[in-house]
């Protein structure tokens, strides 16, 4: 018979497997009301994989969810919650709020560790990228879309500024 | 014809990486790591215009031509695009683990759409040993994956980051200090790394061990899967199992991690193996020798049938009851009994029942092979 990890009782209803931060498997075994106390519902729910999160996400759209649009790529917080994918990297400005309590639930926490776009590389992107638009802006001058142009114009410029 | 070259570099018999016996290879089949990643000031694929979805594939394959050791990696006629893969080739690709299914389905022929044309804004990149592919708007910009055999994410995961960096220093990625590196589904975003293991567990089903030792997995925050996909677990005693979370770990933890997870699972498939071994030698035996006999005398196998009593021979020849036969010949029958890796393999379009044929025979014929 396992006894409770916390308070000895020889009743258990739930063990709990975790990988703590050496990634050694621990299990946790908790009698019903330690179980109730250390909030394990709230532990479980946490633990659902991304698909039923997601799909969780196409139930009760509201009004309001059609009305926050993206202000970049024109898709309306309803389309994501519909289809489950955004539009373009400015909707994680515009629905800022709403994701943040999505990505708390998708992976525990809503702050990035890891491999980050360094500088350098950046700045070697950077040229790479004028470059290129450089090319294309020549291209739509010679097409005489003057329009276009003025938009990569804007997007070289912009660029430039970011580095400097 | 145009449509077969572009194909010419893979391998048709058996894709290299497969054929090396590596680290508990016996048990843990291939290690998979990948990286979605997306273009900056570009919308993502499902939003993107047709022109923008073309900007991408050029800005890539330019990328490609434009680094030296990008362009080793994949040679020519890569980036291929989809308007010149055949639905077979796309089958046969996805049979592989080199793209995936919804990529795959893309060149299935549209009734609504006459010609292909859109297609040439997607493409596929992989490289001579089939080690690290490259799918081009997908579900993001780009999916940068590297395959290998066993258990060996340390060099998988090397080999992706240096080619990631290699991209990262031509191209602008979307990206944020506070999540990372931006993915059309929340659910990528952070170190947009998936680590995922392809694990052989007949004893652990065998003994019945493998519910509890799966919820315990699920439990971790881990997704397991059937080789087949969600609801076909037992299939050839095969499973997936792959991190979830990619957000607030760094890309060294998510590696970590799974390695201890994999090895964790190596040392429980064993001593359950001893068990058996001990305690049911015959009725494991009878049911390793019946599969062996099944598949080096069957007329007609289906490749679900073929790949599960290739499961038990696995591990008539892990544990050594079998002799005659090595793991790289099972792995390479495992990729060749596949439907679409069949039909190229022997150039010809099969029905299924040509192709049970085709498979009993051609297994018949590697495993007598063997024996000599």
């Amino acid at each position: 018979m396992k006894h409770c990890s916390l308070c000895q009782k020889p009743e258990v209803t739930i063990i709990i497997t975790t990988i703590d931060k050496d990634g050694k498997v621990c299990e946790l075994a908790l009698c019903k009301e330690c179980a109730e106390k250390k909030g394990v519902g709230e532990i479980k729910k946490s633990f659902l994989p991304p698909q039923v999160i997601l799909s969780e996400l196409q139930e009760k759209i509201t009004n309001d969810d059609y009305q926050l649009t993206c202000p970049a790529c024109g898709i309306s917080y309803a389309d994501f919650r519909k289809h489950g994918r955004l539009g373009c990297e400015n909707c994680y400005l515009a629905f800022s709020e709403k994701l943040e309590v999505l990505i708390k639930r998708l992976h525990g926490t809503t702050s990035h560790i890891g491999k980050s776009v360094t500088p350098s590389k950046k700045l070697v992107a950077d040229r790479f990228e004028i470059k290129k638009l450089q090319l294309s802006l020549k291209k739509a001058i010679q097409e005489e879309d003057y329009e276009r142009a003025a938009a990569i114009r804007d997007q070289i410029r912009q660029i430039r500024q970011n580095t400097t | 014809m145009m449509r077969n070259e572009a194909l010419t570099l893979i391998n048709k018999t058996v894709p290299p990486w497969l054929d090396q016996e590596s680290q508990n290879s016996s048990i843990v089949i291939s290690s998979r790591v990948r990286y979605a990643r997306n273009l900056a000031g570009i919308p993502f694929p499902n939003r993107a215009s047709n022109y923008e979805l073309n900007q991408v594939y050029n800005m890539i394959s330019e990328s490609i031509k434009k680094d030296s050791d990008l362009k080793t990696i994949f040679p020519v006629h890569n980036p291929i695009a989809l308007d010149r893969i055949t639905r077979l080739q796309a089958e046969f690709l996805l049979e592989r683990h080199l793209i995936s299914p919804d990529f795959a389905q893309k060149c299935i022929p549209r009734k609504d759409i006459k010609n292909n044309h859109h297609l040439k804004a997607y493409g596929v990149a992989v490289s001579e040993d089939e080690t690290v592919s490259l799918m081009i708007n997908e579900e993001d910009h780009m999916r940068l994956q590297v395959i290998m055999s066993g258990l060996n994410f340390e060099q998988g995961f090397n080999r992706l980051n240096y080619i990631d960096n290699k991209f990262e220093s031509l191209l602008r990625y979307a990206y944020s200090p506070r999540y990372g590196y931006l993915t059309a589904c929340p659910s990528n975003i952070g170190t947009a790394l998936r680590a995922s293991i392809l694990i052989h567990l007949p004893a652990l089903v065998i003994t019945k061990e493998i519910e509890k030792t799966l919820r315990a997995i699920w439990q971790i925050n881990y997704m397991v899967r059937g080789l087949y996909g969600e609801g076909t677990e037992t299939k050839g005693y095969l499973f997936q199992i792959s991190n979830t979370s990619s957000l607030g770990q760094s890309e060294a933890d998510i590696i970590t991690n799974i390695t201890k997870i994999a090895q964790e699972l190596v040392n429980y498939e064993e001593q359950s193996r001893e068990y058996l071994l001990k305690n049911m030698k015959l009725e494991i035996e009878d049911k390793i020798y019946r599969a062996y006999g099944l598949l080096t005398s069957a007329r007609l196998l289906s490749s679900e049938e073929a790949l599960n009593l290739l499961a038990t021979v696995r591990l008539g020849v892990a544990t050594q009851i079998l002799t005659n036969v090595s793991l790289s010949t099972l792995n390479k029958i495992m990729i060749l009994l596949k439907p679409a890796n069949l039909q190229l393999f022997y150039n010809q379009k099969m029905t299924p029942q040509e192709r049970d044929e085709k498979r009993a025979s051609l297994i018949r014929q590697i495993l007598s092979e063997q024996k000599n």
